[in-house]
């Protein structure tokens, strides 16, 4: 909590809004113009239909909305801090939400984006919430690496680790 | 949220899980990027934008217009 509330009062990050809808968005500007929307889309299918986790799974999704430059974004750390805040902010609702990340593997690019993440989450995440790495393959043998990312306070952490780890290595040992 | 004591998952039943998981999200993934680049503009949006730069400039934090840039 301390970590949260140093966040707000440092004045590192941008403001943010949340936009709300279906898929719980965020949105922030940066000073190089950058326009994000952050988003948390209910995801109820990862453990199956049935599961009752599924109704507090969320995916978390970084998505530039506009970017005037042309250019990649450049690495700026306040919006490292505003994305934080807004994910702390997101589990201020409840400490039962689970967060799924999946890496974007169309390009090629997978593994820098999970290197990205993970610095990010371990430079400005990491208090109050563990997180657990892997990598899912689809039917076409496509692989994505996954951040399953929850409180470390939440009543069924090692039921849900459990759960994502069986997901996972049970797909994965056919492979 | 009540603890689960779901039944195991056959592997066939996980693949099936993944797959439906991969499958939502890249129709999700698109989906959202076109929601967002399409709303980002509209006078709502913009409203939003504009209350955040007047609260950014109240800490210092100044959002340059476009052409400043």
């Amino acid at each position: 909590m301390q970590r949260r509330v140093s966040l707000f009062l440092s004045g590192m990050n941008y403001e943010f809004a949340y936009i709300g809808g279906p898929k719980n968005s965020y949105t922030f500007q940066t000073i190089g113009l950058i326009i994000y929307e952050i988003k948390f889309t209910p995801t109820p299918y990862l453990f199956g239909e049935n599961s009752l986790l599924g109704s507090h799974i969320y995916e978390f999704s970084i998505i530039v909305a506009d970017n005037q430059t042309a250019r990649n974004p450049a690495f700026d750390e306040r919006t490292s801090h505003t994305i934080a805040a807004i994910f702390t902010h997101f589990y201020e609702r409840s400490d039962e939400y689970i967060t799924i990340y999946i890496c974007d593997s169309s390009d090629g690019r997978q593994l820098t984006r999970q290197r990205k993440f993970n610095y990010w989450f371990y430079y400005f995440v990491k208090n109050d919430f563990v997180k657990y790495d892997d990598t899912i393959r689809d039917s076409a043998g496509e692989k994505y690496p996954v951040s399953l990312i929850l409180k470390d306070q939440n009543p069924y952490k090692a039921q849900i680790i459990s759960e994502f780890i069986a997901l996972v290595s049970g797909y994965n040992l056919d492979k | 949220m009540e603890p689960t004591h779901q039944p195991s998952l056959t592997p066939e039943e996980r693949q099936a899980n993944i797959d439906k998981l991969i499958a939502h999200w890249k129709v999700q993934k698109k989906q959202s990027e076109e929601e967002t680049k399409a709303r980002v503009n509209t006078p709502e949006y913009q409203a939003i934008l504009l209350n955040l730069r007047e609260r950014n400039a109240a800490k210092g934090i100044i959002i340059p217009e476009r052409h400043e840039l």
